[in-house]
């Protein structure tokens, strides 16, 4: 990324608490004597809040994606757990091959001229789909150290290397449709009058009770559609370095700007919430984490308006443009990009010249 | 009350003393005043300790002092004791006062005892004084507070009445404090009739002692506002109409107890025997799974032997070690059904035995017996109505009612041949829901009196008990 021009960033309050610290410098500088217009200092240091705005991120998942809640298989003697009902081992044991421990949520899954209960356990589901999030402006710290090279005047040169942390949460959602890859199991419920739905029979052994072995088992897909919010949490660390040309005047001002080379670490973690709706109408889901540590790189191009309030002692304010490639986290089909690309960071804090 | 003073031979010089010790009047008798325990508690004893000093070097030996004790009204005088000082203790209602014997000398102090039983709750004032001739009195006083004790009590709830002999009755010993104070221990008492036999007490961590037909418990720490529920069932042996059930409560840390009416309970046993018919189980069926219950299931007939109508009989299973789901009670360890309806002559009723089985294979091998007994009470409890989601008839004649239930929640069906549920009848036992939806099935006896498919309605209704 080319720096646009030389300038020198400068680290200033957070926006929130500037006017206040406005406020307190105009007290100061009412008591303050005037100062000398250079008092000769070789070596700057400044620390801040910083805000970063125009950050962005996409989200998207092509593929198949695994579901947790699989049944114990179609032998009897184990606890089935479906997304619509469950079969599990009562307290006889499942003496006879009957279990009381039994329940359903629907009455579609009931047939009564076959006298069988089916019941569903989602496996998988695939679709494929994005969504885009943006949810500036974000809270972080910036600090900076700097030196002299050659002063004329009221004008100097130098250079500048500073640090910025800055934590960020971005969040986006979209619904795509999807197809979901269930395993169905059908269990006899002999001659009994089943319960009406919903029902969920205790463990005590007592009460209706149906074989504990599916007497089917199969696989089939069924179309519905998936909801997804997606949550990339990251936390950006960036270093940059580059020249300065900073101009003091009126006496107690200095503007300064920089421009220079600009790289980051990201380390992030995205979080997919996956809610199907199926077309009867049940519900499966899941969640999904992946994380990435990524390097990226640039440049920035800054200016600083600093005043100073006491000897050696300023405050300020700065904004940077600081493009840097893209962060990405990726794994098992699904990714997330923080875009920083147009990264703008607005400053405030303190200012030591010495 | 007597107050004495001597005046010694050269009483001039002394009493010129005494004057001159006037003007230091505060500082020629030292006294002062505890009492232990404090606070005591209400029928407990408290002592008041007063000592007494010559404070006056100029009078190195002080004759003539008296000491008086005003006891507080809250308490009652009990003894008093002067140690080893030589003194004439006097008494009169709630003062007491020592009279020293002998001269009080410089700075050797005198102990002096008074005992009070605490008589009445709250602050009482022990005041003390002390005199000599020409000596400025002294006063002190403490201040002593009676806790006020605890109300305990106990109350006796069941059993059901109409048991017969060698059933199997249980009922609960309600033991109570009503404060304002705690208990450190207690003893409750209860007394069975003659010849009960004691089956089980609980809770079973509460320890208890049997000794012939008592039953004890030592309860530690009852605070104020407990409630312990101790339960008991026996099986009564003998046949009467005045067995008496009773039970006491006694603080044992002497506590006080501030109401002594509720200290003791009673009730009074009817106990019956069987009656005379003649009717014998016979023709039992395989014990075979119903899966619409859960429960493994069996028919047996009762056949009216004699020559007279029976009224109600029980039948009970021998030796059962698994549930009889559908009793009603046990008599001398057998579970029995009871057949509310009637029996003429000659005739049979089928009765259908409900058994928890946890293996669900079929019982073999069982054997019955029957009695006659007196009618039992099925008029309708007390309780919250349900509504019933589903009535269908079974393949058996049977028919099925299904009600949403919470699960361990106990109902009662109430069922009647009429519309407007007169003379409505409670199917026996009650149940306890096993799930969030209930699946009660009328069989006929002994869960009601008659199969629903021998009349021309039935209506139900669903209780949940209270």
């Amino acid at each position: 990324m080319t720096v646009a021009n030389n300038s020198r960033v400068a680290t200033v309050w957070p926006t929130t608490t500037l006017p206040v610290v406005l406020l307190g410098a105009l007290a100061l500088t009412v008591a303050a004597e005037d100062q000398e217009e250079d008092e000769g200092w070789t070596r700057h240091f400044r620390v801040g809040m910083q805000i970063g705005l125009n950050l962005k991120a996409e989200f998207s998942a092509t593929g198949q994606f695994g579901l947790s809640g699989h049944p114990a298989g179609a032998a009897g003697g184990g606890d089935h757990i479906y997304d619509d009902g469950y079969v599990k081992v009562d307290q006889t044991g499942n003496a006879g091959g009957y279990t009381s421990y039994w329940g359903y949520n629907s009455p579609s899954q009931y047939d009564p001229v076959a006298h069988t209960l089916t019941l569903h356990s989602a496996q998988s589901f695939t679709y494929n789909g994005n969504s885009s999030g943006k949810d500036d402006p974000y809270l972080g710290l910036d600090a900076a150290y700097g030196g002299q090279l050659f002063r004329w005047g009221q004008a100097q040169i130098g250079w500048e290397l500073g640090f910025a942390f800055l934590p960020i949460s971005i969040q986006g959602s979209h619904q795509s449709p999807s197809v979901l890859n269930r395993t169905v199991q059908t269990f006899d419920t002999g001659g009994i009058v089943v319960p009406t739905a919903p029902y969920n029979g205790g463990p005590s052994g007592l009460g209706p009770l149906i074989q504990d072995n599916a007497s089917n088992s199969r696989a089939d897909t069924v179309p519905g559609t998936v909801n997804v919010t997606s949550t990339l949490d990251a936390d950006l660390y960036n270093i940059r370095l580059g020249p300065t040309a900073t101009w003091q005047f009126g006496g107690r001002w200095t503007l300064e700007a920089s421009a220079g080379f600009a790289a980051g670490i990201v380390a992030a973690d995205c979080h997919f919430a996956e809610s199907i709706v199926l077309a009867d109408g049940s519900h499966a889901g899941g969640n999904a984490r992946i994380g990435a540590t990524d390097f990226v790189y640039g440049g920035y191009a800054a200016a600083m308006l600093a005043y100073r309030i006491e000897k050696q002692g300023d405050i300020y304010i700065g904004a940077q443009f600081m493009p840097m490639g893209d962060a990405l986290v990726s794994g098992a089909g699904r990714q997330a990009r923080l875009d920083l690309g147009e990264g703008v960071y607005l400053s405030a804090g303190l200012h030591w010249p010495f | 009350m007597n107050r004495s003073c001597r005046i010694p031979a050269f009483g001039g010089v002394l009493l010129a003393l005494l004057l001159l010790c006037g003007r230091v009047e505060a500082q020629v008798l030292g006294l002062s005043v505890t009492s232990s325990p404090s606070p005591v508690k209400l029928n407990g004893f408290v002592t008041y300790t007063i000592d007494v000093t010559n404070l006056y070097s100029l009078i190195p030996s002080l004759p003539g002092v008296v000491v008086t004790n005003y006891l507080p009204s809250d308490v009652t005088f009990f003894s008093a004791s002067s140690g080893l000082t030589s003194a004439t203790i006097l008494t009169n209602g709630q003062i007491v006062v020592f009279q020293l014997t002998t001269n009080l000398f410089y700075l050797q102090p005198v102990e002096l005892s008074v005992t009070a039983r605490a008589t009445a709750p709250g602050d009482g004032t022990n005041t003390v004084t002390v005199d000599a001739l020409g000596v400025a009195e002294s006063v002190v006083s403490v201040v002593t507070t009676v806790s006020g004790g605890a109300d305990l009590g106990v109350s006796i709830t069941g059993p059901p009445p109409g048991g017969l002999v060698n059933d199997w009755l249980s009922y609960t010993l309600n033991v109570t404090n009503a404060g304002p104070d705690s208990v450190a221990s207690a003893l409750v008492t209860n007394s069975l009739p003659d010849g009960a036999r004691i089956i089980s007490v609980s809770p079973t961590n509460q320890s208890f002692s049997v000794t012939n037909n008592l039953l004890s418990w030592s309860l530690s720490t009852l605070s104020a506002g407990t409630n312990v529920a101790l339960q008991v069932t026996f099986q009564p042996t003998t046949i009467g109409t005045n067995l008496t059930l009773s039970a006491a409560i006694q603080a044992t840390d002497g506590s006080a107890d501030l109401r002594a009416t509720n200290d003791t309970a009673s009730t009074t046993l009817r106990i019956g025997d069987f009656l005379p018919g003649n009717v014998v189980p016979q023709d039992p069926s395989p014990v075979q799974l119903d899966p619409q219950t859960g429960l493994m299931e069996q028919t047996v007939k009762l056949l009216n032997q004699g020559t007279n109508q029976i009224g109600s009989v029980r039948l009970f299973v021998l030796g059962l070690t698994n549930r009889l789901v559908n009793a009603v009670g046990t008599n001398n360890a057998d579970p029995f059904v009871v057949y509310s309806g009637t029996i003429d002559p000659g005739k049979t009723v089928d009765l259908v035995l409900e058994y928890f089985v946890p293996s669900r294979q079929p019982l073999i091998n069982l054997t019955f017996a029957a009695a006659e007994v007196p009618p039992l009470d099925l008029s309708p409890p007390t309780g919250s109505p349900f509504s019933i989601t589903l009535v269908t008839n079974l393949p058996s004649g049977a028919l099925l009612i299904e009600f949403p239930s919470s699960l361990g929640s106990r109902y009662s069906i109430l069922y009647s041949d009429h519309v407007s549920f007169t003379n409505a009848m409670t199917a026996q036992p009650p149940i306890v829901a096993p799930a969030d939806r209930v699946q009660w099935i009328d069989n006929g006896p002994p869960n009601t009196v008659s199969r629903p498919a021998n009349v021309a309605a039935r209506f139900y209704k669903v209780l949940l008990n209270q």
